[in-house]
């Protein structure tokens, strides 16, 4: 050490390569951030049971709003029209009716199922069989399973009235208030589900502000000794957003692996009740999109709070 | 480099810890306030450091005024500032090696730029060997000589010291004030406030006497 360098002040040129070497700041800061955490196995583990929690109930929301409407999206493919057809019409007349709406470039599908066709079914089905073979006459109408080509609402209606104009159909039925109550669900629950997001993210932002704050509490020597020396309120901050970030993370990916867990309890059960409905619907878990999204909110929320908080905090502390 | 221009300063209680206390300090020099407890000594240097805020007066340290300094710059004013406290501020959740490296860290040294001057420093102070202990293992003089070489670690223009020898023996201490004359030979200029006017009427430099917060001596002038 030379007389000159020394008496040389000190000059804060970072040295080469400045990109890297606060690269190397930041994974030494991150680092030491994450061993704190882990040195505090059951503190660390309840905050971020917490937020994981807190973070698993829009998810859930936001999940049932998707299956919901797929679920709907698979039901309006199978939205049908069913056209019960006078009952003095013959077969052959019944036919004539099929084949004319067979050229309706509207309808996808028309099926005919004939009197006697509908009797079959009826008394197999229902197992009335007895009661029927003693009634002298068919009661049933002929019936025309009608797949329409769009499962808009006011294009169904619209179809709904033409086929009521016609002579020989005695009724239309077309299930249109149930896809109604549907939808408007999937509606509430989306804005539900939303309202609730808003109000997690207060609920985190309370959570890891809280935990930065005490953090911050307990290491005030620490901080003091740092401004004496020179350290800027950004450079005492950084350990703390990254408790923040990892909390944050973390909630998100243990909030993930209850989502997988509770799908998988569903699985079974919702496969049954889509039987049920004779649909081709399946439970959606988690995609992958959701699942980063969810990690990514809960770092972001736990980076902004700790930022907030910690600026706060460290700025009131005063050597 | 440092200029006391009529400077008081009274705490919320109202009473004076230091009144129109003027004196200026030139690079290269190396000078001591004394005076009892509670003249104001530790206020002094707590005003060099930006710890506090003078009531009236200007306080210019390396050319800015103090007064007029904006809150984000208050670090970069401490980085050319190498203090020791009485109460030593050390870390006692890290070692003495890494107490001494505080400095450079928030400066941003690499590591083995860091590693090299921190043991520069602990060797000038006697303390290479104990470079991996922690504080709370060392003895009182110890502690404080591991403060002594953390404030010279970042070759600061100015070193500011409140009672540095108070727990050493009259070897050490003479050996700390070996340390502190090699930084004031090379230019930094030196505030060190000590009670013991034995030992700095022995050392031959210049010396503010301060009571009840006034300056009532100044060898030099």
């Amino acid at each position: 050490m030379t007389r000159r360098r020394q008496s040389q002040p000190s000059s804060k040129k970072p040295q080469p390569s400045v990109l890297s070497h606060l690269l190397w700041q930041h994974r030494t800061v991150a680092r030491s951030s994450l061993q704190r955490l882990i040195r505090t196995p059951m503190a660390s583990a309840v905050t971020i049971a917490v937020i994981a929690i807190a973070l698993l109930l829009p998810a859930l929301l936001l999940l049932f709003q998707q299956n919901l409407g797929s679920g709907i999206a698979e039901l309006d493919r199978s939205a049908r029209i069913s056209v019960y057809l006078e009952s003095q019409l013959s077969d052959s007349e019944a036919e004539d009716v099929s084949n004319h709406l067979q050229t309706w470039e509207s309808l996808l599908s028309v099926e005919l199922i004939s009197s006697s066709q509908a009797l079959e079914e009826f008394s197999t089905n229902a197992g009335l069989a007895n009661v029927l073979q003693s009634l002298a006459e068919n009661p049933l109408p002929a019936t025309l399973l009608l797949t329409p080509n769009s499962s808009d609402l006011a294009t169904l209606d619209a179809l709904r009235s033409e086929l009521e104009e016609l002579p020989e159909v005695a009724m239309v039925e077309l299930d249109r208030t149930w896809i109604a109550r549907l939808q408007a669900i999937t509606a509430v629950v989306s804005v539900l589900g939303r309202a609730l997001l808003l109000f997690v993210v207060l609920g985190l932002f309370a959570i890891i502000g809280n935990t930065i704050r005490l953090a911050i509490e307990n290491r005030r020597q620490e901080i003091k000794v740092h401004k004496l020396v020179g350290a800027t309120d950004a450079y005492i901050a950084r350990p703390f957003l990254y408790t923040g970030l990892l909390l944050g993370g973390a909630g998100g990916i243990v909030a993930c692996l209850l989502l997988l867990v509770l799908g998988f309890l569903l699985g079974e059960s919702s496969r049954q009740l889509a039987e049920l409905y004779n649909n081709g619907f399946q439970l959606t878990n988690l995609s992958f999109f959701t699942a980063s999204g969810l990690v990514a909110l809960g770092a972001g929320t736990g980076w902004i709070s700790a930022f907030i908080t910690s600026y706060r905090n460290i700025a009131a502390i005063d050597p | 480099m440092i200029k006391f221009d009529n400077v008081s300063k009274h705490y919320a209680g109202g009473q004076a810890a230091l009144s129109q206390v003027s004196f200026e300090v030139a690079k290269g020099e190396m000078v001591f306030v004394t005076g009892h407890s509670g003249a104001g000594k530790s206020t002094l240097l707590k005003l060099i450091l930006a710890m506090e805020k003078s009531s009236a007066g200007q306080v210019l340290v390396n050319g800015s005024n103090l007064n007029r300094l904006p809150r984000k710059k208050i670090p970069f004013h401490r980085r050319s500032i190498g203090a020791v406290f009485q109460d030593h501020q050390l870390l006692f959740d890290r070692s003495v090696a890494d107490n001494v490296a505080l400095p450079l860290e928030i400066a941003g040294f690499s590591p083995q730029d860091t590693r090299r001057r921190v043991r520069a420093a602990l060797d000038k102070v006697g303390l290479l060997s104990k470079e991996k202990l922690f504080p709370e293992r060392l003895s009182g003089g110890e502690q404080q000589r591991v403060g002594i070489a953390r404030a010279v670690v970042n070759r600061p223009r100015i070193i500011l010291a409140d009672e540095p020898t108070g727990n050493l023996d009259p070897e050490l201490s003479a050996d700390v004030m070996k340390v502190f004359e090699q930084f004031k030979s090379v230019g930094v200029s030196l505030v060190l406030a000590s009670h013991d006017l034995s030992l700095v009427k022995q050392l031959n430099h210049r010396i503010l006497t301060l009571a009840d917060g006034r300056l009532i001596g100044d060898s030099q002038s």
